[in-house]
């Protein structure tokens, strides 16, 4: 479904990606973790081309989108969800979610208020539907901006870091929305540094370090087999925290 | 309606037909007496009686323009008037911009001291500071003969005079005739006079035709003494100012006399015209502007608008806005007859559209990168997001700063008289200039301002306020 092929990205003289190499397939749950700054929400922003490579390849559906054109009929089909949930501030919860498929004549305005409000209705929130995001908790937030990207029927969402900016007590929420939309058979790229959801939810994970994918396996692979050093030293600072 | 409309046209080109007349632009500056100033809202005097009898002569129709002094040479050099006349001394300097008519007075430049200064010549003011207008033959003569002399230049006479009498200066060098009506009994006329000049009508070089016909009408009203009797008339017509120097009666000359209220009518419209129409093209401007950089930054289309754009902000912000003004009224509209009040629209436009243009900017820059970004990831394009999303969360920044804006230019418009509009801050030149009393035109004028500009502020504060509230 996806395959990243060399994928190269740099901020000025700051190399932050050097070469990626990565298969994501259809249903895969892929964590990815690794230190602060090792390049791993640049990874995921550089699918979803908010930043633009600088080399490489992003195949997605037999689609390159390392080239100058848009994209923007492929990027519709990768879905993005941000640790600053970025809800529209001048919309309600509804007309948030119901904007891009209006917006992009995807669904007629009273089916997309239908499928919302179902949508709403499934994580308890549609009594808000008329509130406006500076109302919202951070787990409501969240919530409401997974809701937003779900009704563009995305083939994959990137999630970057999507419970750092919670308090302890709603990320609950957010994950047990995330497992929810798994078991649909969503596929999905985490970036997070909540290390047991990571352990437990996702089916793959790959550990990043230095601008480059150092090892890759299943969870239980990762966690209780490392190999390369910087894994261990990385996972043996987190248990020590 | 048509049929209405039909002879709605033909009416009006009937009557523009019937009183169809060439015109003959005269440049001066009223606020000089007896020569040109104003009464009851009309500018008259002696250069304009002169002026009227030359129109005639030619079966011309007259034009009064009133700029500063200092514009009139420039006014007549590129034909936006024929003549100026305003008590213009010939000097060699200026002979060789324009042509002069024969003299129509001989004028002695005097020197004005306060009675209790020791003062009795030119020779006791060594090391001495004069007042004196700028850019008239006083001013001239001083700095070329008394390199000594300190030498302050006002726009105007009067202001001279003020300066005499706040103690601001030791004397002011001016013309005798003017000088008798301007000063007060603290003040005397030394009996030497500095020099005798003279004065003369001005023509653009090589316009032979309007020469000739100028010196033979000056001769002949020289000849039959009809100068004199314009000079006596309006010396006579100066006598206005009431025995009583009660502030009742200061108000009363101010406003009601003479119907001064009327300049200031004329001056509060056109301020307000001006304020309202510049701000209207500079939203025009200064989106066109902002837009167009921020759809370079952000998907390479439309690089030379941008470049353009980046260095009309830059220009217009770095040069002074008196300066813009001029440049295009003298030198953009240097040939055409065009509407003061238009041009000052456009100029004051123009000017305001650079500072939009960092408004708008600086609205679109406040909204979080992650709105673009979400607005992105959705699978938006550049244009969705920017009009459904950034501009509707900018314009509660933009809004209010714009108001502003508006009563920054509704102050700028000031600067408008510097190419002869009649806006507030001209008006109350022109009222002084009758009252010889700066103090209180300036007042009434600033507290004209401030109502303005305080109504406004309030108003931009209840939108802010309510764009608060929507949001919350």
């Amino acid at each position: 479904m996806l395959e990243i092929k060399n994928l190269k990205k740099s901020f000025g003289k700051k190399t932050v990606l050097k070469d990626i190499n990565l298969i994501v397939n259809k249903g895969d749950i892929l964590g990815i973790i690794g230190p602060s700054g090792c390049g791993k929400s640049t990874l995921l922003r550089c699918i979803n081309l908010l930043e633009k490579p600088n080399g490489g390849e992003i195949i997605f559906e037999n689609d390159n989108l390392v080239d100058n054109k848009s994209h923007i009929e492929t990027r519709r089909r990768i879905g993005m969800v941000f640790q600053q949930f970025n809800l529209f501030e001048h919309m309600t919860v509804l007309e948030n979610i119901i904007f891009a498929p209006t917006t992009l004549k995807i669904m007629k305005k009273d089916d997309a208020i239908k499928k919302a409000t179902e949508l709403l209705k499934e994580i308890d929130l549609f009594d808000l539907a008329n509130h406006y995001p500076s109302e919202l908790s951070g787990g409501q937030k969240q919530r409401v901006a997974i809701i937003r990207t779900m009704i563009m029927k995305p083939d994959i969402i990137l999630f970057d870091e999507p419970t750092s900016a919670l308090d302890p007590e709603m990320i609950g929420e957010v994950t047990n929305l995330m497992r929810k939309i798994a078991k649909e058979g969503m596929t999905m790229i985490i970036v997070s540094h909540e290390m047991n959801f990571i352990k437990n939810f996702c089916t793959r994970v790959a550990f990043m370090d230095n601008g480059i994918i150092k090892e890759e396996g299943t969870s239980k692979q990762i966690f209780e087999n490392p190999k390369c050093e910087e894994l261990k030293k990385f996972l043996s600072k987190i248990n020590n925290y | 309606m048509k049929k209405i409309i039909i002879l709605l046209v033909s009416l009006l080109l009937l009557t523009s037909c019937s009183t169809h007349k060439e015109k003959l632009i005269l440049a001066t500056e009223a606020g000089f007496a007896p020569y040109e100033y104003y009464s009851s809202g009309e500018i008259v005097g002696v250069d304009i009686d002169i002026a009227k009898k030359i129109a005639d002569y030619l079966n011309k129709e007259l034009v009064i323009k009133d700029v500063a002094f200092d514009s009139i040479i420039n006014e007549v050099k590129t034909s936006k008037s024929d003549i100026g006349a305003a008590g213009i001394s010939y000097t060699e300097e200026r002979s060789r911009e324009v042509d002069f008519t024969v003299n129509y007075f001989e004028s002695r430049q005097i020197i004005i001291v306060k009675k209790d200064s020791n003062y009795t010549g030119i020779e006791d003011l060594e090391n001495s500071t004069i007042a004196v207008q700028l850019g008239s033959v006083a001013d001239t003569y001083l700095s070329d003969n008394n390199s000594n002399i300190n030498v302050v230049r006002e726009k105007k006479f009067l202001a001279a005079i003020q300066d005499l009498k706040d103690n601001k200066v030791n004397a002011v060098v001016m013309d005798e005739i003017p000088a008798k009506k301007l000063i007060d009994d603290t003040m005397i006329i030394l009996d030497k006079e500095l020099v005798t000049d003279s004065y003369g009508m001005i023509v653009k070089k090589e316009n032979t035709e309007l020469l000739e016909a100028a010196n033979k009408v000056i001769s002949e009203l020289k000849e039959s003494g009809e100068i004199d009797k314009y000079m006596l008339i309006h010396m006579g017509l100066e006598e206005e100012k009431t025995g009583n120097n009660s502030f009742k009666d200061k108000l009363y000359n101010t406003i009601i006399y003479d119907q001064r209220y009327k300049f200031i009518l004329e001056g509060l419209k056109n301020t307000l015209l001006i304020a309202l129409g510049a701000v209207i093209i500079g939203i025009f401007l200064g989106t066109i502007a902002a837009i167009s950089r921020n759809i370079y930054e952000n998907t390479n289309k439309l690089k030379i608008l941008s470049l353009l754009s980046k260095a009309y902000v830059n220009i217009i912000r770095g040069t002074p806005s008196t300066l813009q003004l001029m440049i295009i009224y003298y030198v953009i509209f240097k040939q055409t007859s065009i509407n003061i009040v238009i041009v000052g629209i456009l100029a004051f436009g123009i000017n305001s559209g650079a500072y939009v243009a960092e408004i708008i900017r600086a609205g679109i820059s406040s909204i979080n990168k992650g709105q673009w970004e979400a607005g992105y990831s959705l699978g938006l394009g550049y244009s969705q997001v920017m009009k459904r999303v950034i501009l509707p969360q900018a314009v509660k920044n933009i809004l209010p700063a714009l108001g502003n804006e508006f009563i920054t230019l509704v102050k700028e418009t000031s600067i408008g008289a510097y190419i002869g509009i009649v806006e507030l801050t001209k008006a109350s030149d022109i009222i002084a200039s009758r009252t010889y009393d700066y103090f209180l035109p300036l007042i009434l004028i600033a507290i004209i301002y401030f109502i303005i500009t305080f109504s406004l502020t309030k108003i931009v504060d209840k939108m802010e306020k309510r764009f608060n509230n929507a949001r919350n």
